[in-house]
């Protein structure tokens, strides 16, 4: 269901808004987006731990392609969605970003940057030798599962994966 | 009501177009999957990969106890699918799953932890030779077969 309004959404709103082509482009767009939002807190995590995290995390567990089915009383639904993480790190930033591909029944009005439209984007940025700030650019709905393992992987607590199946 | 069926991988596509089957146990134990699956069900899935990294499904184990164990041929390599089965009245079922090549050694042990909470899972594969310690193997998707 979430994800079905969430594909709705996008597409309403792409009616209005081009998309971002790149990560920059998301993060200023995002704000000022329908459904869009901003997460921002501090991990109490060294900043390197993070970067490697992401390293690690993104490409084993967001490197996938989910198919969706759905069926409402008129009509139905088959997409496939094939996501693209990209980790960007350097000594004083971490950015990780997440790109998805839409194949289906869906029509996506409006230019997908290659690798597909920006989904979530998140960024480390240290504090201090012990603290790093994250903030996570993404729609407020049908990212919660995906949103959630980035903030364990930035606080540590939780490395697992995203049932991306259920975003 | 929306009915939503959902896969993650072509593995499992394959396997499921294919029909499951249970896996035979022909081989001595040298695989342990000990799982910790909340609101999901958990299953394994096994082939056989061919030199020319073509895979041959050879069943399914259910993973319907905290610990089961399984004979995995020895130095022929095998891909090896985990899937988690997930189903609500309002959100539908659906299916996601995560794989690793693995080449097991005559004489090693290993071990797969699976936990799925909360939409979250792990996969950790580990192995420990005769008389060595455990030790951590990174998963390898198919595609690295080559």
């Amino acid at each position: 269901m979430r994800k079905l309004t969430a594909s709705v959404a996008l597409l309403v709103s792409a009616c209005a808004v081009q998309f971002p082509q790149n990560a920059e482009e998301f993060r200023q767009q995002i704000p000022d987006a329908f459904m869009g939002q901003v997460q921002t807190f501090e991990a109490k995590r060294p900043f390197r731990d993070i970067a490697r995290t992401f390293q690690a995390k993104a490409p084993e567990c967001l490197k996938v392609a989910v198919r969706v089915r759905s069926q409402t009383g008129t009509s139905v639904s088959n997409i496939l969605y094939t996501y693209k993480p990209t980790v960007v790190a350097t000594d004083k930033k971490a950015e990780l970003h997440v790109q998805r591909h839409m194949e289906g029944n869906v029509i996506v009005p409006g230019k997908e940057p290659p690798g597909g439209l920006y989904f979530l984007v998140a960024d480390a940025t240290p504090i201090d030798r012990s603290r790093t700030r994250i903030d996570i650019y993404g729609p407020s709905r049908g990212a919660d599962t995906l949103t959630r393992a980035v903030k364990g992987w930035a606080t540590g607590e939780n490395v697992g994966c995203p049932d991306l199946t259920k975003d | 009501m929306k009915r939503a069926i959902a896969g993650a991988s072509a593995a499992l596509v394959l396997a499921a177009c294919s029909g499951l089957k249970s896996y035979p146990s022909d081989f001595p134990a040298n695989l342990v999957v000990r799982s910790e699956l909340d609101k999901a069900r958990g299953s394994l899935h096994v082939h056989q990969v061919d030199a020319s990294c073509r895979t041959d499904y050879r069943g399914t184990v259910a993973l319907d106890q905290p610990s089961v164990a399984v004979g995995i041929p020895p130095d022929r390599l095998a891909y090896i699918v985990a899937t988690f089965d997930t189903s609500s009245f309002f959100g539908g079922s659906s299916a996601t799953s995560v794989g690793t090549l693995l080449r097991p050694r005559t004489g090693y042990r290993y071990e797969l932890r699976l936990k799925y909470r909360d939409n979250i899972y792990d996969f950790a594969m580990s192995e420990a030779g005769p008389g060595k310690a455990s030790r951590p193997i990174a998963r390898r998707d198919l595609d690295t077969c080559k």
